[in-house]
C-alpha cells in the first residue's frame, strides 16, 4: 500500500490497477485505509466507482480531489470535515444522505443531488438534474444543509424537502423560462430555496414564493462569496449580489397557514348563490315549482303544520260501548259521570230523556246488551245496570216543558206507545193515547212472566208516565174511519199497536198515503211513514225486545217533536269507541275480597267503577303528561270545560292519546 | 292479566316475530315524546302500564301491595305497524333511551302478506354477505418492477371515455387540402371524457327535490370548481326545465325508459337548450328488480312530480317491464338508439342500460354491430330501487362481476374492448369500499361504474342496509327526506349539505383510485381490463373471472 507518513503531501489513489478497474469495494477499502493511516490529502483518479469520499468517520479534515469518471453517490453519507472537490461533472445522487461533507463539483450534477441530505454543503459549478434536493432534512443540532446550483435544476426539484437551504443562481440556464424545472416543491414542508430567474408550476398547495428580507439577503450575499470562490466563478459576485429583487425565496407553508388556506375552498352555499342559482334561476332547479321557500330546512321535531300528526280532543265523539249497544241509546256513561259528581237529579234526567222504564226495562226485562259491551267487564265484572235500573224506581219524573199547543195521538199503549207518549208529554205536547184494551202496558203485562218483572214495579213506572198528564183513551179500536178523523184532528200520530199479521191486516185502518210493501210499512230510520205526520214504532214495525220498543218510541217521539217545533233531531249514530283505546291500566280489578260484598249495591260505588269510555273525566292526565306543555284546559263558562292544544308547542307525539284513560284524544294526520 | 282479559291473542304476533325489537330504557326516558312523534310506521306509541309490587319489610311475612300506573313507550305487534329499525327514534332521543335492535330470529316474511298482498318495499337485496367485488383485492403492486407511481405526488388522469371510440383505422377520415375531413356519409360517434364513477339513474319522484338538487349541485360543483368531470343520470322522471335550459345540462344524462315520463317536457325544452347533455341512457332494466319495471307509488306523485312527469296527481305510475313498441332485440336497439340520437343530431352518446342477466351477451353482441350504440350499462342484482316486490329484490337478478367480465371478454374476442365502453352498476360500494369496488370492476373490464344507494347513504345518511333496515322508500315516508315528496319530511334534508357530501365523496374517491392505480404504474390511462392486477382468495371466483387465485 502506498502510505505516505508526510501529511502535507498528497496521496494518489487510482481506480485502476494493472489495467483492471478496481471494484467500488476495493477502492472504498483503499480510501478508508489511507484515512485510517492518517492521510488527509487524497487524490482519487476514479474509474466510475460508487460512493467515493463518503463515510470518513475516522479522519479529520480530509480533503479529496477527485477526477476521472465519477460514479454514483459521490460523497454519500459524507461526514463533517470531509472536503471533496470533483474536477468535472459528477453522476447521480451526489451527497446522498450527506451528514456534513463539503462537496464541490466543478461541472454539473445529474439526478438526485443531495437527496436525503441533512448537513454539509454542495457547491455545483453547473446545473442540477432531476429530483435534486429532495427529501432533505432539518436537524437543530447542526448547521443547515446548503446546496448551491450555478445554472438551473431539473424536474421535481425539492420534493418533500424538510430542511436545508438550496440556492439556484440561474446563470445561463438550460431552460431560461423555468429555472426550477417541472413541478418543483411537491410535498415540501421545510427549508428554504433562494432562486434567481423565472420559475413556475411549483406546488402552490405546499409552498409560497416570497421576496427576500434583510436576513435572507445578508445570508445570501455573505455565503455567495465562498461559493463562487469554490467553483471559481468569483467574477459573478457583483452580478449575483447587485439586486435583491432578482431573487425570490420559496418556503413551505406552516401547518397553521395550510389550515387557514383550506378554508378558502368555495363553500357550497356560496357556490349555490354565485354559480348555481345564477345559471338555473333563483331558488334552484325546482324554485319555480315548490310551494315552500326553496333551500329551507325544518327540524325532525316540528310543530304546527309541520307535525306529521296532531291530537284532537274528541269528547263524546264516539259512543261508549254501553250506549252504543243500547237500542234506546241510553247514555249510561253520562249518567255515571253525573253520579260521580253527586248530581243525582241530573243523572235521572239524563236517563228519563231516553227511557221512562229504568226499573221495568233496564232493571227487569232487558237482556242488558250494555253489560255485555261494558269495557269494565274486560277487567273484572261489567257495571251492574240491572240494579242501577231498579234503583231508579222511585226517581221522580222531570218537569214538563211548557205547553206547545200541539196535539198528538199515540195509538197503542204498550212499551213503545207509553215511551212515545212520555217523551211527547214531557216536551209539552198534548197527548191522546188510544188503547184497544182497558189496561196500559201491552206485552209487559200479558207476556212477561212475573219472575222477570214485578208487577208493582211496572205499575209504579206506568203511574209515573201517567203523571205527565197523558190523556188515556182506553178500549178504542181504531178503524179506518176513525183513523181518518185522528189524522185530521192531530198534528201528529204515532202508531204503536203491536205485532201485526204478515199481511198487515191489523193495520187496515191505515190511509192510502201510507205506503205498505209486502206487509211492511215504509218508514225511515225514525219510524216516519210516507205520510210525514204519521210515525210507527215498536213491534208494529218488526218484532223486538222491550228496549227496542222504548227506543223506537223515543226516536219517533223526538222526530215528531222536532218536526212540530222546527228543531233538528237525528238519532245517535256515533260509532262506538274501540275498547282498546280506553286505558284500563288505571283501574284496579275488584278483588274477590275487596269492593262491595255480594248482594250490596251502591250507585255511587258503581259510578266509580265506570271507566268513562269516550267521555272525558276531566282528570288532567293529558295535561300532566304533555312534555311540551301544549295542552290547556279551559272552562267554557257554562259549567263545562274543554281541552285545547297550542299548535305552536305541540309536536304530535301522541302522549295525550296514548295515556288518556278514556280514549278521548285521537291522533289524526296533520 | 288485567287489561288483556277478553282480548283474543290466538292470531297475535310476539315481538320476537318482528325484524327489529325496540330497546327502550325506562330509567333514561323523560317521556318527551320525540321518538313517537317521528316514528315513520307508528311502530311505537305512548302507553300506560300498571305495576303491582308486593313488599314485606317487617320481621315476619307482612305483605303490602303497591300499585303503580306509569307511562311507557310500547312497541306495536301489528304487522302493518312493524318497526323497520330505521332508528329515527334513536336520532331524536335526547337521552339515548331508545334504539331498535335487529332480531335475527324474525318471522317477518311469514306474516307480511296480509290481504294476499306480497311485501313491497324499497332498498336493496337483503343479503349482508360480502359481495364478490369485496372479496377481490389488488395483488399487483409494483415497487421495483414497473415504474412505481406516487398517488400523492404524481399527476393522474382518472378519466374514462363515454361513447363509441372508433379505432384509428375505422375512422371515416380523409384529407382535403392537407386537412382532416370526414368522408361523405361518414360518422364519428360522439365521445365524452368523464370521471369513471357516475351517479346512476335515480328519478325526480323516487327522490325528493332537495336530494336530487343536492346531487345535481354537487355534480356541477365537481365539474365547475374541482375540474372532476362527474356525470349524473336523471333516472326516469324527467329533468327540470331550469336545468335543461342551463349550461350545466352537459353534466347530466337524461334517461328514457318504458314509462317515458317527462319526455314531452324535455323535447319542448330542446330547441332552447344551449348545451347538449352528456349522454342519453335508455333504460331497459334495473338490477334491483329485473323484469319488474319501474313503479312510483301514488303517495309520492304530488304536485311537483306530477308536473315534471306530465301525469295526474296521486296515481301509481308504472313503467312497464318492457317498452311496448319493441318486439325484438334488433328492433328495440335500432329503433331507440336511432330516434334518440336523432333528437340531438347524433351529437350525444346514446346507450342502453339493462339489468344483469345471462342474456346480457346477446344484447352486447347486438350493440357491437350498431354504430349508434355508445356503450352498454349493466346493472347487477345488488342495485337498489325506490319500490319493488320483496321477491324481485331478494331473489331476482345477476351479480355484476361475472356478468360484466363475460361481456368484456366477449368484446376482447371481437377486438372491440376499447371501442364499446361497458358501465357496471349494482352493489358498487356495498360495504363502503367505493373506489375499490369501482377499480375492481374497471380492472375486470368496465370503463366506469354507476352508484346509487352508496350516494344516498354517504351523501344523505340513508338508513337502509342489507338487513332490511328502514326501506320505506316506496311509501313516501323516508325519515331522512331522501325518497319522499312530503315537504314535512324532505325539508329535513339540506340540499347544500347533500351537495357538499357529493363533492367530498368524489374527491376522496379520486384520491383512493389514485392510491389503487399508482402501484400498478397507471396514471394517465385507466387500467380497463387489467385483470392481472386482481387476485381473489376463492378458486371458483378466480376461475370464473379468469383472475389470479391468491392465498
Amino acid at each position: 500500500m502506498c502510505v505516505n507518513e508526510d501529511k502535507q503531501t498528497t496521496m494518489i489513489i487510482k481506480g485502476t490497477k494493472n489495467n483492471r478497474r478496481l471494484s467500488s469495494k476495493e477502492l472504498e477499502e483503499l480510501i478508508q485505509e489511507a484515512v485510517k493511516a492518517g492521510n488527509t490529502e487524497l487524490e482519487i483518479k476514479a474509474q466510475g466507482q460508487h460512493g467515493i469520499g463518503g463515510r470518513l468517520w475516522q479522519g479529520k479534515n480530509v480533503r479529496l480531489k477527485v477526477s476521472g469518471p465519477v460514479g454514483q453517490r459521490l460523497g454519500c453519507m459524507g461526514t463533517a470535515g470531509t472536503e471533496i472537490v470533483v474536477n468535472g461533472s459528477a453522476s447521480d445522487d451526489v451527497g446522498w444522505l450527506n451528514t456534513g461533507a463539503t462537496i464541490t463539483v466543478l461541472g454539473d450534477v445529474t439526478n438526485g443531488a443531495h437527496n436525503a441530505g441533512a448537513q454539509g454543503i454542495l457547491y455545483v459549478q453547473g446545473g442540477g438534474g432531476a429530483r435534486c434536493d429532495t427529501m432533505t432534512k432539518k436537524n437543530p443540532r447542526f448547521e443547515p444543509l446548503q446546496s448551491w446550483y450555478f445554472r438551473d435544476v431539473g424536474d421535481s426539484f425539492a420534493e418533500f424537502k424538510a430542511g436545508g437551504i438550496a440556492v439556484v443562481c440561474g446563470v445561463d440556464p438550460r431552460h431560461p423560462d423555468n429555472v426550477l424545472g417541472y413541478r418543483p416543491c411537491v410535498g415540501m414542508v421545510g427549508g428554504t430555496i433562494y432562486v434567481r430567474g423565472p420559475f413556475h408550476g411549483y406546488n402552490e398547495n405546499d409552498v409560497q414564493a416570497l421576496e427576500l428580507d434583510d436576513d435572507d439577503w445578508q445570508w445570501l450575499t455573505t455565503n455567495m462569496e465562498p461559493y463562487l470562490k469554490a467553483i471559481k466563478r468569483t467574477s459573478y459576485l457583483k452580478e449575483l449580489t447587485k439586486d435583491r429583487s432578482e431573487w425570490r425565496k420559496i418556503v413551505a407553508f406552516t401547518p397553521a397557514e395550510k389550515a387557514k388556506r383550506k378554508k378558502k375552498a368555495l363553500g357550497v352555499k356560496e357556490f349555490r348563490r354565485r354559480i348555481w342559482e345564477r345559471e338555473v334561476g333563483k331558488g334552484g332547479i325546482f324554485g319555480d315549482m315548490l310551494e315552500h321557500k326553496p333551500f329551507t330546512v325544518i327540524p325532525y321535531i316540528a310543530t304546527a303544520d309541520n307535525r306529521l300528526q296532531k291530537p284532537l280532543w274528541r269528547n263524546r265523539f264516539h259512543a261508549a260501548p254501553c250506549s252504543g249497544a243500547c237500542p234506546a241509546d241510553i247514555p249510561s256513561e253520562i249518567r255515571f259521570a253525573l253520579l260521580r259528581r253527586g248530581r243525582w237529579q241530573e243523572a235521572s234526567e239524563a236517563l228519563f230523556e231516553y227511557s221512562p222504564f229504568p226499573a221495568t226495562v233496564c232493571g227487569s226485562v232487558c237482556p242488558n246488551m250494555c253489560m255485555k259491551a261494558c269495557t269494565r267487564g274486560r277487567l273484572d265484572q261489567p257495571l251492574d245496570m240491572k240494579r242501577l235500573g231498579l234503583a231508579a224506581l222511585n226517581a221522580t219524573a222531570p218537569e214538563k216543558a211548557p205547553d206547545t199547543g200541539h196535539a198528538v195521538a199515540v195509538i197503542g199503549a204498550g212499551a213503545a206507545g207509553l215511551a212515545a207518549s212520555w217523551h211527547l208529554a214531557l216536551k209539552g205536547h198534548r197527548v191522546d193515547l188510544y188503547e184497544a184494551d182497558n189496561r196500559l202496558g201491552g206485552k209487559l203485562w200479558d207476556q212477561v212472566d212475573k219472575g222477570r218483572l214485578e208487577r208493582d214495579t211496572l205499575m209504579a213506572e206506568i203511574l209515573r208516565i201517567k203523571g205527565t198528564g197523558i190523556n188515556i183513551l182506553p178500549e178504542q179500536m181504531v178503524t179506518p174511519a176513525m183513523f181518518e178523523k185522528i189524522l185530521a184532528k192531530y198534528d201528529g200520530v204515532i202508531i204503536t199497536c203491536g205485532i201485526q199479521k204478515k199481511d198487515g191486516k191489523g193495520l187496515r185502518f191505515l190511509s192510502t198515503d201510507i205506503h205498505v210493501v209486502k206487509g211492511k210499512v215504509q218508514v225511515d230510520e225514525m219510524g216516519r211513514s210516507t205520510n210525514p205526520k204519521v210515525f210507527l214504532a215498536g213491534d208494529v214495525l218488526s218484532r223486538g225486545l222491550a228496549p227496542h220498543a222504548i227506543g223506537q218510541g223515543m226516536k219517533s217521539a223526538k222526530a215528531l217533536h222536532a218536526q212540530l217545533t222546527g228543531v233538528e233531531y237525528a238519532p245517535d249514530k256515533r260509532s262506538t269507541i274501540q275498547p282498546i283505546r280506553v286505558n284500563m291500566e288505571y283501574y284496579q280489578a275488584r278483588q274477590r275480597h275487596g269492593g262491595p260484598a255480594e248482594g250490596e249495591f251502591s250507585a255511587e260505588q258503581e259510578a266509580r267503577r265506570c271507566v268513562s269510555c269516550g267521555l272525558c273525566r276531566d282528570c288532567r292526565i293529558c295535561e300532566a303528561a304533555c312534555h311540551q306543555g301544549a295542552i290547556l284546559r279551559r272552562d267554557t263558562g257554562d259549567g263545562g270545560f274543554e281541552y285545547l292544544v297550542d299548535e305552536s308547542l305541540c309536536i304530535g307525539c301522541g302522549f295525550c292519546a296514548g295515556v288518556c284513560p278514556c280514549g278521548i284524544w285521537e291522533m289524526v294526520p296533520a | 292479566m288485567e287489561s288483556t282479559k277478553g282480548i283474543n291473542l290466538s292470531d297475535g304476533l310476539t315481538l320476537q316475530d318482528f325484524p327489529y325489537i325496540i330497546r327502550w330504557r325506562d330509567d333514561r326516558c323523560t317521556r318527551c315524546g320525540k321518538c313517537t312523534a317521528v316514528c315513520p310506521t307508528k311502530a311505537i306509541r305512548p302507553a300506560v302500564m300498571a305495576k303491582s309490587i308486593v313488599r314485606s319489610e317487617g320481621e315476619i311475612p307482612l305483605p303490602t301491595t303497591v300499585r303503580q300506573v306509569v307511562h311507557v313507550i310500547k312497541q306495536e305487534t301489528d304487522i302493518e305497524r312493524f318497526c323497520t329499525g330505521c332508528g329515527t327514534c334513536t336520532l331524536v332521543c335526547p337521552n339515548m333511551a331508545i334504539m331498535p335492535e335487529y332480531n335475527p330470529a324474525t318471522k317477518f316474511l311469514f306474516h307480511k302478506n296480509r290481504g294476499g298482498v306480497p311485501y313491497k318495499r324499497g332498498g336493496r337485496r337483503n343479503d349482508p354477505a360480502t359481495s364478490t367485488l369485496d372479496k377481490i383485492s389488488f395483488t399487483r403492486i409494483s415497487m421495483l418492477t414497473d415504474p412505481a407511481l406516487d398517488a400523492g405526488r404524481h399527476e393522474f388522469h382518472i378519466r374514462t371515455l363515454m361513447g363509441r371510440n372508433l379505432p384509428a383505422e375505422d375512422l371515416p377520415l380523409t384529407t382535403e387540402n392537407g386537412r382532416l375531413a370526414v368522408k361523405p356519409g361518414g360518422y364519428i360517434p360522439p365521445v365524452r371524457t368523464i370521471f369513471p364513477i357516475r351517479i346512476g339513474g335515480m328519478s325526480i319522484g323516487a327522490l325528493s327535490p332537495p336530494m336530487w338538487e343536492g346531487m345535481a349541485m354537487g355534480v356541477t360543483y365537481l365539474n365547475e370548481v374541482e375540474n372532476i368531470p362527474v356525470v349524473m343520470c336523471s333516472g326516469e322522471g324527467g329533468v327540470p326545465q331550469r336545468l335543461l335550459k342551463s349550461r350545466f345540462v352537459k353534466y347530466f344524462i337524461p334517461q328514457i325508459a318504458s314509462g317515458y315520463f317527462g319526455w314531452d317536457e324535455i323535447l319542448h325544452a330542446l330547441p332552447e337548450m344551449i348545451e347538449d347533455p352528456a349522454a342519453i341512457e335508455i333504460k331497459y332494466g334495473q338490477g334491483a328488480k329485473p323484469g319488474d319495471g319501474g313503479l312510483l307509488m301514488g303517495h309520492k306523485v304530488l304536485g311537483l312530480i306530477a308536473q315534471i312527469r306530465g301525469v295526474p296527481m296521486r296515481v301509481d305510475l308504472a313503467s312497464p317491464p318492457t317498452h311496448q313498441t319493441k318486439y325484438s332485440i334488433e328492433e328495440a336497439v335500432a329503433k331507440m338508439l336511432q330516434s334518440v340520437s336523432m333528437a340531438w343530431g347524433f351529437r350525444v352518446p346514446v346507450y342502453p342500460k339493462i339489468s344483469g342477466t345471462k342474456t346480457a351477451l346477446a344484447v352486447l353482441n347486438n350493440l357491437a354491430r350498431n354504430q349508434y350504440a355508445a356503450g352498454l350499462c349493466i346493472d347487477g342484482e345488488d342495485g337498489a330501487t325506490g319500490a319493488a316486490f320483496n321477491v324481485s329484490l331478494d331473489k331476482m337478478g345477476h351479480p355484476i362481476a361475472s356478468n360484466l367480465r363475460d361481456c368484456y371478454l366477449a368484446l376482447v374476442r371481437q377486438g372491440k374492448q376499447n371501442e364499446l365502453p361497458l358501465f357496471a352498476a349494482g352493489g358498487v360500494g356495498k360495504e363502503g369500499h367505493l373506489a375499490a369496488n369501482a377499480a375492481t370492476l374497471i380492472l375486470l373490464g368496465a370503463s366506469g361504474v354507476d352508484i346509487g344507494k352508496y350516494i344516498m347513504q354517504a351523501a344523505a345518511g340513508c338508513f337502509g342496509d342489507e338487513k332490511n333496515r328502514c326501506n320505506l322508500c316506496n311509501i313516501g315516508k323516508c325519515p331522512r327526506g331522501i325518497t319522499t315528496q312530503d315537504p314535512r319530511l324532505y325539508r329535513r334534508l339540506d340540499a347544500d349539505k347533500v351537495a357538499q357530501r357529493v363533492v367530498d365523496i368524489f374527491k376522496s374517491a379520486e384520491i383512493e383510485l389514485k392510491k389503487i392505480f399508482a402501484p400498478m404504474g397507471r396514471s394517465t390511462q385507466l387500467p380497463i381490463g387489467m385483470s392481472d392486477g386482481l387476485g381473489v382468495n376463492d378458486k371458483a371466483i378466480a376461475d370464473r373471472l379468469q383472475i389470479s387465485y391468491v392465498c
